[in-house]
């Protein structure tokens, strides 16, 4: 009788450390690409009045990345492909704040090649040295002095002092198994000075400052 | 139907489906490493070599299809008879004639480099061919645009499905399989190499020319592989034309301006003309310059410093040694030649 009791006390103890065990779970990202409070669609042109200029946006690409044990997954975003905006991720422990990296850690920038959405072949890879291109940003802006009034904005960098990813912590609303981030372009486009600073297509202080400011446009909405 | 004869048939069934269902597997290929050698930086385990892979390689570095019109390969400006590099060129030339910037490497030993290209651009091996792939001065191409030629390959397709167990190429594929062959070549067998393991000896000026080297040379020429793979300036002048500022172009940091990576000194009786730009013709003036032209740049290497020089004699003895570094059988070993 004492043995049975004994061995139940150990089944229950080890029930509850289940029940209170952190659950991994999945999770969709739903996300959507705005300009305020317009959406940018991928089979429309995305053309936007402002006070001082008219802007179009043409191309819109980054990595996100979630915590995977010790290392990371990585999925594309890519305006021009509208099955880039749902991610579902199969290694999610629920907290309260979603982790998400905007951009590829040092580790993986200096591994070799990766294939699946790391394929070189998908235009973030920079050739002329190694490195992925963390956030493209491209279009025009009838101020802006450049060649056919056109941006460039490939940040990138792996490089102490100028390694740029980000590390985002947003806190985190579940509406059914998925969560709407909302990559907010206005926030960067505002105050980024496209009449005079219209490319930055390597690694260094602008790409990391430019980075951060990028990284202020991702919230999660209802 | 008797029971023996079903459990005949049964048989016979069994193994002609585990027949077909068994694929056959190219075994890994392990290349042979020098014992003395340090271990290579390269972690072949996460891209083990195997036949197929290596052999698609090859097919793929002598292939001009990589370049836009289909007239450079990557063996256009790195050929196996003078150990991988652009002979009596100072700058390479790429598609439409274009001139580069800079003098093309020897590829040798890279399975024991941990930077790529004269001034690091590239930081790991599998992705070196990206670099001159998309240059313009070089094959002038877009890597999409490659695997659109090489997906309507019939040939390239079956190369791959050996080689990946997938028809579809890939950039990962493509890039991989190049890898796979240029890691292949291992430079091991020089006269050098002979001594060290016992089979022959050096001569009295041989001899005379390694004491002189340890104490002028292997500082940053660091035996075996005859670099010690990190970027130094060695007191070239700066060519006003190229204005080359080296390793400062990708750190942008004053610290490594006018420092290129330390060459391999493996087969430089072959691989003329010398540095980064190559602006020396001859061993004579690459020992001329150690010996009394070195300019006092802030970064130069703290090895130059302090009164280096070589006299006349000192020069011709070294010169000797380096000789003794020439590996004719790498130059001239079928698997690494044009594939036939």
């Amino acid at each position: 009788m004492k043995s049975f009791q004994n061995i139940a006390t150990l089944i229950g103890v080890m029930l509850c450390f289940l029940c209170f065990a952190q659950k991994e779970d999945s999770l969709t990202l739903h996300f959507q690409l705005k300009y305020g409070a317009r959406d940018l669609k991928s089979d429309e042109k995305c053309e936007i009045i402002r006070n001082n200029d008219t802007l179009s946006i043409s191309a819109v690409k980054f990595y996100v990345g979630t915590p995977n044990e010790s290392i990371y997954d990585y999925h594309l975003v890519d305006l021009a492909d509208s099955n880039s905006l749902k991610y579902r991720i199969t290694s999610f422990v629920q907290r309260k704040n979603l982790t998400l990296l905007f951009g590829i850690d040092s580790v993986t920038n200096t591994s070799g090649v990766f294939g699946g959405d790391l394929d070189p072949s998908n235009g973030m890879y920079w050739a002329w040295q190694s490195g992925y291109i963390n956030f493209k940003l491209e279009g025009t802006s009838t101020a802006c002095k450049g060649a056919k009034n056109q941006f460039h904005f490939h940040l990138g960098g792996y490089m102490n002092p100028y390694n740029c990813i980000q590390f985002l912590e947003l806190p985190i609303i579940v509406v059914d198994d998925i969560v709407t981030v909302t990559i907010d372009l206005k926030v960067f486009l505002d105050e980024v000075d496209l009449i005079n600073n219209y490319k930055v297509m390597s690694p260094g202080k602008q790409a990391l400052d430019m980075m951060i400011l990028a990284s202020q446009m991702f919230r999660i909405d209802e | 139907m008797n029971s023996s004869f079903l459990r005949v048939v049964f048989a016979l069934f069994l193994f002609v489906v585990l027949g077909f269902s068994f694929r056959r597997i190219d075994p890994d290929f392990i290349p042979l490493l020098p014992d003395s050698w340090p271990k290579p930086h390269y972690n072949f385990k996460k891209n083990p070599l195997n036949h197929a892979k290596i052999e698609l390689g090859r097919t793929l570095f002598y292939d001009p299809i990589l370049s836009l019109d289909s007239t450079i390969s990557c063996a256009s400006c790195h050929l196996s008879y003078s150990s991988f590099t652009h002979v009596d060129h100072n700058l390479s030339h790429g598609i439409r004639d274009s001139i580069g910037l800079r003098n093309s490497p020897v590829l040798v030993n890279l399975a024991w480099s941990k930077h790529f290209m004269w001034d690091g651009a590239v930081n790991h091996i599998d992705v070196q061919a990206l670099a001159p792939i998309s240059d313009a001065r070089e094959m002038g191409e877009e890597l999409n645009h490659v695997l659109l030629k090489l997906n309507k390959s019939e040939t390239y397709q079956r190369l791959f499905e050996q080689a990946f167990g997938s028809s579809k190429i890939t950039g990962e594929f493509l890039l991989k399989a190049i890898a796979q062959f240029q890691l292949t070549l291992i430079s091991s067998n020089s006269k050098y190499d002979k001594v060290k393991r016992g089979e022959l000896k050096f001569s009295e000026q041989e001899l005379r020319g390694y004491k002189l080297f340890a104490q002028k040379c292997a500082s940053c020429h660091t035996e075996p592989l005859f670099t010690n793979g990190e970027f130094e300036c060695n007191g070239l002048p700066v060519d006003n034309g190229l204005k080359d500022w080296g390793r400062y172009r990708i750190t942008q940091r004053s610290s490594d301006s006018l420092k290129f990576k330390v060459p391999t000194l493996r087969n430089i009786e072959y691989s003329y003309p010398y540095m980064h730009d190559g602006r020396f013709t001859t061993l004579t003036q690459v020992m001329d310059h150690y010996g009394q032209g070195i300019i006092k740049h802030a970064n130069l290497s703290t090895d130059l410093q302090d009164d280096y020089s070589l006299n006349s004699v000192e020069k011709v003895d070294l010169i000797a040694f380096l000789l003794t570094l020439s590996d004719k059988e790498f130059m001239f070993n079928p698997q690494f030649a044009f594939p036939r």
